[in-house]
């Protein structure tokens, strides 16, 4: 189990990064929409390998239990992905 | 928690959480389910006596189509072949129950009223008219007969209740399988049908939250009147891709016990090791991917481009492939073996002759041109019941190889044969004929002239298949009571470890601890040593012997709550769909203050009582008070009471005996004792606790992430960037969503701080913490509360105006809820860390940990609803 202040940075750091996808939305949004989605939702995986790595400490698990997540999060990227492509 | 009644007593079945008992609660109800179906079938074959019909209207049949059909596959044939899970998985591995007894209780008991659920819509104007699959936009209240609707909307909530059994069962089984297998039996080397179970639940795990999410949205727009399933951006084209999403797998999930029971049968009765096991395994894990990949071959005939019917053809040719390895493999066994032909092997081998007509009839349907052709026919009809049908039949030959396992004595074995012959007559004289007047459209009764001979001869065939089983019901029940006992295996050639121990198996299960470790089944009678001695006479009581939490631990729990807790979810189901849209929510809302009161009262009576609990009695009174001012403000305090229907008050009732039900589960002391020495490849380091949870939580990505994918789905055919602009608001601030984010996130940060503490030994600060992390909770849902009332209220902006209303309010609604069931658990856990349940680094500080996981993905299903419904 990681230590209280790591614990801290990582809470600071998801802060800073909701701060960023914030102020991309006032800055950059009007002029790229495309580039502003690509980074707004890059960093919103970030947060989210994040937290799952440290607050839910899947880094110190077996590694199949970072496969059950992943085998759900494949699947629906299949299903988003494929019905989305389908309809085109 | 309390010793159980013998099996003589009513009461024993009521509360037992016995593997092997809820193992034969499963196999008696699922055929209780399979003679109502398949009386629902035999009305069917007669309708078919002639074109145009003969004894049924319209409407009716189609309620006797889709009633008929949802019952097979839901709460006959899965059911079925779980009866045999419970009861032989544990025995196979070497374990003593499964990994969550009380568990496994609750899901039989919502599966069984799942199912009555069903029974019920048809008494409620009527149930589902538009079939099994459910088809948008027939699922809708704006196409479904006014009379009907109530029970249209209890048919899809039973449905919801029998997915969330199917989903507490399948991380109950995964948890069992990788985590309490007997010492020194590799994952590779457990028996087949267990491999079939395990291959079976990952399917469930994942399809079945698809399914969820579909159920969820499509009561939505039941209850709510959302517009999901009625969007002309691709409306009825997202149910047809989250039902097949999900029913693709689904055949196979009905389909791999059948095989496991085959591989297992056919092994024993040719008396030879499966050929090419490990290729088989292989096969079935290969099958087990690909069925997520091959969903759109079911909706050739839809408006999908063309590009996409090629490659779902090419992964429908591709998951055709391991199966005829398997087939290949069983085939090839008998072969190589000696045969011996007694009634279970013959119901193997026919099972799987039908399934090689089924499974080849199938791939014509997998290519496009084709099923221009076949779509909508009886070919397709004919396909799946030789294949599903397959599954069943090699079930039953399941039921004949085990029943003497599970009764402890043997069937007659010439009726035995006689049941095969007149079923397998019946069975081709019933689909066969389908085949050769495959352009009957289907489910519709009307077909050329030229038809009628043939549809006679497959309703004469029904009566004969569905008459043979009658020999079986007499043939089981007179054996019963025979004097024809069995000891530990009445079949020659048998490896797996059920056969090992008495018939029927006492109730721990084993004489000793079982133990693979020397290369073949011993009984290790001491459970703390390894030395590998056999001792096959040992005590069976199955007491205390690995008493680590100090408790005095008994292997046979009795426990009310499951049945209770279902019995609550039962009377919700027929309850909720006769409520206005105005009034639905309420009861839940209701709900929650009683909640906190028996929190506090249960608490003081198991924990003593404390301050905390009276708090959480007195709190409850002004939070109820609170409701009924809210209430006031929507209806009228009395005239809101007095218009509201029966129906309402039902869904109340049900409601409170929830929330009841929930304190009391949770307070309940129930300790199983998690076995040392067993194999738990790959989940050495975890407890089942957490692996149970991981596994929900899998489930759950799906879950959401179907819900989410639904709207993009939708938004992408409105066209991405014109959504926003379209929506019936006229501003929608990003700052609620911004400081919900910061506040979600520190109510993440400070229930990791509560579990360090609690890991430290620290009261104080735990509480302080998991205080803290509910008050974050209560801030995020004012906070939202807020918002809400800005667009719903002021700008009238409402779930009902637009499509962006029903995705916006319905997902992060759903959000809300589990926000919210997360605070009720906090309150939950504040309570017990009070009277210090929490602060030490023993087992229980890890229900602080287990808590958190949940919390965390509460909170990254926001750290993308923040992007996608405010930001972008
Ligand atoms: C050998 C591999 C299989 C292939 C290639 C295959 C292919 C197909 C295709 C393409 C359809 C869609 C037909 C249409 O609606 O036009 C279909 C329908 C169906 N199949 Fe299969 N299938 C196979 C095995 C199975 C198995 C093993 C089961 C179940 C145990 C099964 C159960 C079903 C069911 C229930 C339907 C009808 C769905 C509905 O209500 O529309 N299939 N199959
Ligand atoms: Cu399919």
């Amino acid at each position: 189990m990681a230590s209280v202040k790591l614990y801290t940075i990582i809470f600071v750091a998801l802060a800073a990064i909701t701060t960023v996808q914030f102020t991309l939305e006032i800055v950059l949004i009007e002029e790229a929409y495309w580039l502003t989605f690509g980074i707004v939702m890059g960093l919103s995986t970030i947060k989210t390998l994040a937290v799952a790595g440290w607050y839910m400490h899947m880094l110190e698990e077996p590694r199949a239990i970072t496969y059950i997540a992943m085998a759900g999060v494949l699947g629906v990227i299949a299903l988003t992905a494929g019905a989305a492509y389908s309809m085109t | 928690m309390a010793d159980l009644p013998p099996r003589s007593s009513v009461k024993r079945w009521l509360v037992t959480t016995n593997h092997k008992d809820i193992g034969i609660l499963y196999l008696i109800t699922s055929i209780f389910f399979l003679v109502v179906a398949g009386v629902l079938a035999l009305l069917i074959r007669l309708q078919m006596l002639e074109s145009g019909g003969t004894i049924l209207g319209g409407a009716e049949y189609n309620q006797v189509v889709t009633a008929h059909g949802l019952l097979m596959v839901f709460w006959f044939l899965s059911p079925f072949a779980f009866a045999f899970a419970n009861y032989l998985v544990p025995l196979q591995i070497g374990a003593k129950d499964l990994a969550f007894p009380r568990l496994n209780a609750m899901s039989y008991w919502l599966y069984l009223f799942s199912g009555l659920a069903l029974i019920a819509s048809f008494f409620q104007g009527g149930t589902h008219e538009g079939g099994w699959t459910l088809y948008a936009p027939l699922n809708v209240p704006a196409f479904v007969p006014r009379v009907a609707e109530m029970g249209e909307t209890t048919a899809v909530i039973g449905l919801v209740l029998f997915v969330t059994s199917v989903t507490l069962g399948s991380v109950n089984f995964l948890t069992t399988i990788y985590r309490m297998r007997a010492e020194g039996l590799r994952m590779r080397d457990i028996p087949l049908f267990s491999m079939s179970i395990l291959l079976t639940v990952w399917m469930m795990l994942f399809a079945f939250a698809a399914l969820l999410a579909a159920t969820i949205l499509l009561s939505s727009d039941h209850l709510l009147a959302t517009q999901y399933f009625t969007d002309e951006h691709g409306g009825s084209m997202l149910w047809a891709h989250l039902f097949w999403f999900f029913g693709h797998p689904e055949v196979y999930i009905v389909f791999f016990p059948a095989l496991g029971a085959m591989a297992e049968i056919i092994q024993t009765f040719s008396g030879r090791r499966l050929v090419g096991r490990k290729w088989f395994i292989i096969a079935m894990a290969l099958v087990a991917v690909q069925s997520f990949i091959v969903w759109m071959h079911h909706m050739f005939l839809t408006s999908i481009n063309l590009p996409i019917k090629t490659i779902f053809m090419v992964t429908t040719v591709g998951i055709s492939l391991p199966f005829d390895l398997m087939v290949f493999a069983l085939i090839y066994t008998m072969i190589k073996g000696r045969i011996r032909w007694k009634t279970p092997f013959l119901f193997a081998l026919g099972a799987l002759l039908i399934f090689i007509l089924g499974g080849i009839t199938g791939v014509f349907l997998g290519a496009v041109a084709l099923d221009y052709q076949f779509r909508g026919s009886y070919w397709v009809v004919a396909h799946f019941h030789y294949v599903m049908a397959s599954g069943a039949v090699a079930l039953i030959g399941g039921l004949y190889y085990w029943y003497p396992k599970i009764t402890g004595k043997m069937y007659n074995e010439f009726l035995g044969k006689v049941h095969f012959v007149f079923a397998f007559i019946g069975f081709n004289m019933l689909y066969f004929p389908m085949f050769l007047v495959w352009e009957t459209p289907r489910r519709v009764f009307e077909f050329p002239e030229g038809f009628t001979l043939w549809h006679q001869v497959a309703t004469a065939g029904a009566f004969l298949f569905a008459a043979s089983f009658l020999i079986m019901f007499y043939n089981l029940f007179r054996s019963l009571y025979s004097d024809r006992t069995v000891d530990s295996s009445p079949w020659a050639y048998t490896g797996s470890a059920e056969w090992a121990i008495e018939s029927p198996p006492p109730e721990g299960n084993f004489p000793g601890r079982p133990s693979f470790a020397s290369g073949k089944l011993d009984f290790v009678s001491d459970p703390a040593t390894d030395g590998g001695v056999e001792d096959g006479h040992a005590a069976t009581d199955g007491g205390v012997a690995h008493a680590s939490t100090g408790h005095d631990v008994h292997m046979d729990h009795a426990s009310w709550w499951p049945l209770l807790v279902s019995l609550s979810g039962l009377l919700v189901a027929v309850g909720i769909g006769g409520i206005p849209a105005s009034y639905v929510l309420w009861p839940f809302a209701f709900a929650l203050p009683f909640f906190v009161a028996f929190l506090g009262i249960e608490g003081a009576r198991q924990d003593g009582r404390a301050r905390i609990h009276d708090l959480y009695v007195v709190l409850s009174v002004p939070f109820l008070l609170a409701l009924l001012g809210g209430f006031h403000f929507h209806h009228g305090l009395v005239d809101g009471f007095a218009g509201a229907n029966n129906t309402f008050y039902l869904t109340l009732v049900g409601a409170v005996l929830g929330a009841y039900t929930f304190a009391g589960i949770g307070y309940e002391k129930f300790n199983v004792p998690e076995p040392e020495l067993t194999e738990a490849w790959p989940f050495e380091n975890v407890t089942n606790t957490k692996l149970g949870m991981w596994t929900f939580l899998g489930s759950d990505i799906i879950l959401f992430g179907a819900l989410i994918g639904s709207m993009i789905f939708i938004r992408f055919q409105f066209g991405w960037t014109d959504w926003w602009p379209a929506a019936g608001y006229t501003d929608k601030a990003v700052w609620p969503g911004l400081v919900n984010t910061y506040v979600l996130l520190a109510s993440s940060f400070t229930i990791v701080l509560a579990y360090v503490y609690a890991k430290r030994g620290s009261r104080r600060k735990t509480l302080a913490f998991l205080s803290l992390t509910f008050a974050g909770a209560a801030v995020f849902l004012v906070n939202k509360a807020y918002e809400w009332n800005e667009l719903y209220i002021n700008q009238g902006w409402t779930h009902t105006s637009d499509i962006m209303g029903s995705t916006y309010y319905l997902t992060t609604g759903l959000h809300a809820a589990h926000v919210i069931v997360g605070m009720l658990i906090l309150l939950f856990l504040i309570a017990r860390a009070y009277t210090g349940a929490y602060w030490s680094d023993d087992e229980d500080a890890h229900t602080v940990e287990y808590f958190g996981l949940y919390w965390h993905f509460v909170d990254i299903v926001w750290l993308f609803l923040f992007p996608l419904f405010y930001i972008l």
